[in-house]
């Protein structure tokens, strides 16, 4: 009989400890439920961007380790550094009088962690400082980029090339700054490419970024016209009437890449007006007139795998790549007026782009694959206007009374390149995207035109 | 006498678990009673504070911004392709020109701005914390009482403290004006704080961080991201943004607030 009396006492036991914790719990719920201890969490705080577009860099003067020792090149590199940022327009160098901590690295592994705070009174946001030195025959840059307002160092790194070529090296690290507070990097090192008949004849032209350093990329009488990068930077494409009136492409190269006529064996018979790159370098699209209407093509960059993309007795011109090689948009006059068209690589799913304006032509594609900018003809006159690749979003980007044609994005999809005839002859101008910082780019050298921004340094 | 045994026992068994039952009843009487001391006992109960409706009708109550540009025409939906009968295409989108097509000068830059990709409208002057508190009272009208003086800080640790109850919490239609005065003044300060670069404007990229308030508005600790935009440099200027912002203007009661960095508003 024990054996009932413990079970019973047992059960009422546990009986009892669930009860308890059933009120238990139910306190618990109502004590928190209770607004006496809980306090609603508040509404959040919606923060929108304001005006500063710009960070403010404070570029100190570089430790110069070289014997023997020119203090006008420590001053020269950090001018070029700083040129290099105003022409990114993401940052503004800060003036050496509005230093608040040393003019000169004087320790560039030293960590700045306790001068962060003086270096945010002066209003920098940035703090580049490091040391130039001889790496065997090359020019060592050694960086650092600090971000002061988390006092926190971004990047570190050093940069070699030819003693010569310090602009340039200067100009790479201020690219490098502008991607470490952005994730994209700025252009200020790449080169542009473009034509020109300032010696007489049409010739390909390289130029830095900002203007600089304008030298011929060909030589000859025959006119020279549609330069195109390879994806690599390694060379230019172009079209040459050489053959007298039948044009073909050409390559023009710094060493990677045999100079000369390429794709000579593909539609050997029939002019070829044009070739563009595709982004991974291996194929082209090509402009070849056929009947007396030009079409599209797509070739091996080794001349295989020709394919015919446009199929149309309209004519067929300016094909531009999608970054992701995927799609091709291109001006076609099937619609009785020249507008713009998409199409997959294989030539299919076409679309018409464009119905704005009576006269669109000249697409080309941003790097970020956002935006296609093209000209449109208004009033007689040329100006440039961005549409989505989905059509829905239309608006011109540059406008002025006189042309502005050729429009060619920079690698960073942040500026637009082109030439216009608000001086009378066709200069190139450089401008942001969003129409800030209009910048000239050559000066009355005779014609200057078709612009074609190259990559990044390889 | 084994049943009476039997009885017996299941007798004292009995008288054994109605004590115990006892005994539980009233360890959950007592339990309640203390709840219920402790009820009276506690601090008056604190008003709940107002949804996040909040925000949208104060800026309805603040001076309208200056008109901004109108938005792109909008396209129509492109129809099929057809190139024996192609669509009439729709009127040309009206083109602003800036410059009469005499003017030989070159214009510096492009009148015309991107607008999908940069949002540049003209913002008002910005205000104080006090002088947004002013021009609240002002747009609400009388009804607000005077404005009490800023409490002293308080001591670390208080943060989630509720709010005095000495302050006006609200006035007439549900409004807390030194709340939204303040929560007003914080969007101002920090966004003049927030360097956007271009690409990060109309990017869609939004980040939300959770910052711990002083009362004077330092920031207490390191701000939290509760939610990433998935582009580490967009996070990473938010943050550069906070840090460049602090100290905040001084809240009506320090805490944890949620600051959502957004290209757009919402």
């Amino acid at each position: 009989m024990e054996l009932p009396s413990l079970k019973s006492s047992r059960l009422y036991g546990w009986s009892g400890g669930w009860i308890g914790l059933v009120y238990l719990m139910g306190l618990t719920c109502l004590v928190d439920a209770s607004p006496v201890f809980a306090e609603p969490a508040p509404a959040p705080i919606v923060i929108t961007p304001g005006e500063g577009r710009a960070f403010r860099a404070a570029v100190q003067t570089f430790h110069d380790r070289i014997e023997p020792v020119d203090p006008e090149r420590a001053k020269a590199l950090r001018s070029e550094i700083e040129e290099g940022m105003r022409f990114s327009s993401i940052l503004l160098p800060l003036a050496p009088e509005a230093f608040t901590g040393e003019e000169v690295s004087s320790k560039p592994s030293a960590s700045r962690r306790g001068d962060c705070a003086d270096w945010a009174v002066g209003g920098a946001d940035a703090l580049v400082e490091g040391s130039l030195q001889n790496a065997g025959q090359e020019l060592e840059l050694r960086y650092q980029v600090w971000d002061i307002a988390r006092c926190k160092r971004l990047a570190r790194g050093h940069l070699r090339g030819p003693h010569g070529e310090r602009r340039r090296l200067a100009r790479q690290l201020a690219d490098e700054v502008v991607g470490a507070f952005t994730g994209t990097p700025g252009v200020a090192a790449t080169e542009i490419a473009f034509i020109s008949n300032r010696s007489g004849a049409r010739e390909v032209y390289v130029m830095d970024a900002d203007g600089a350093r304008q030298r011929a990329a060909t030589r000859g009488a025959s006119i020279k016209a549609f330069p195109d990068w390879t994806p690599d930077g390694l060379a230019i494409l172009y079209t040459s009437y050489a053959n007298g009136v039948k044009p073909s492409l050409y390559l023009t190269s710094r060493g990677e890449y045999a100079p000369g006529m390429i794709l000579s064996d593909v539609l050997d018979d029939l002019p070829k007006y044009r070739g563009v790159f595709d982004p991974r370098g291996e194929e082209l699209a090509l402009v070849a007139s056929l009947d007396g209407a030009s079409e599209i093509y797509r070739v091996s960059r080794k001349g295989r795998r020709l394919r015919r993309l446009t199929h149309s007795p309209a004519i067929e011109i300016s094909p531009a790549w999608s970054p992701d090689g995927k799609r091709i948009a291109f001006v076609s006059d099937r619609s009785g007026s020249p507008q713009i068209y998409l199409m997959n690589r294989r030539g299919g799913d076409v679309r018409r782009l464009t119905f704005n304006g009576s006269y669109n032509t000249s697409p080309t594609w941003s790097p970020d694959g956002r935006w296609i900018a093209y000209e449109t003809r208004v009033e007689g006159q040329f100006d440039i206007w961005l549409i989505d690749p989905s059509g829905e979003t239309n608006f011109p980007v540059i406008v002025h009374p006189r042309s502005d044609e050729s429009p060619a994005w920079s690698p960073d999809s942040r500026k637009l390149i082109f030439s216009s005839r608000r001086r009378g002859r066709s200069d190139l101008y450089v401008i942001d995207v969003n129409g800030d910082n209009l910048r000239r780019l050559t000066r009355g050298q005779g014609e200057n035109i078709q612009p074609a921004w190259g990559p990044h340094a390889p | 006498m084994a049943i009476l045994v039997g009885v017996h026992g299941w007798q004292d068994r009995r008288g054994e678990d109605t004590r115990r039952l006892r005994r539980i009843f009233l360890l959950s009487l007592s339990g309640h009673l203390c709840l219920l001391v402790v009820l009276s006992l506690a601090p008056p109960m604190q008003p709940i504070r107002l949804p996040p409706a909040i925000q949208v009708d104060l800026f309805e109550v603040m001076p309208a911004p200056a008109a901004r540009r109108n938005p792109p025409p909008a396209v129509p939906a492109l129809p099929s392709e057809s190139p024996e009968a192609p669509p009439a295409p729709p009127p040309p989108i009206p083109k602003p020109r800036v410059l009469p097509k005499r003017a030989p000068r070159v214009t510096p830059k492009a009148r015309v701005e991107p607008e999908p990709i940069i949002q540049r409208r003209p913002r008002p002057r910005e205000l104080s914390y006090e002088e947004a508190l002013k021009r609240l009272e002002g747009e609400v009208g009388s009804e607000l009482p005077p404005l009490p003086p800023v409490p002293a800080p308080r001591p670390a640790g208080r943060t989630d403290a509720p709010a005095d109850t000495s302050r006006p919490s609200r006035i007439q239609g549900g409004v807390e004006p030194e709340l939204a005065a303040w929560r007003l003044a914080v969007k101002r300060h920090v966004a003049s704080a927030w360097i956007t670069p271009p690409e990060f404007r109309k990017s869609g990229l939004v980040v939300e961080m959770r910052v711990n308030v002083a009362a004077d508005g330092s920031l207490v600790g390191r701000p939290e991201l509760l939610v990433s935009s998935g582009n580490p440099y967009y996070d990473d200027n938010a943050l550069r943004a906070l840090r460049r912002a602090s100290p905040l203007p001084p809240p009506p009661s320090a805490g944890r607030r949620i600051l959502i960095f957004s290209p757009e508003d919402n």
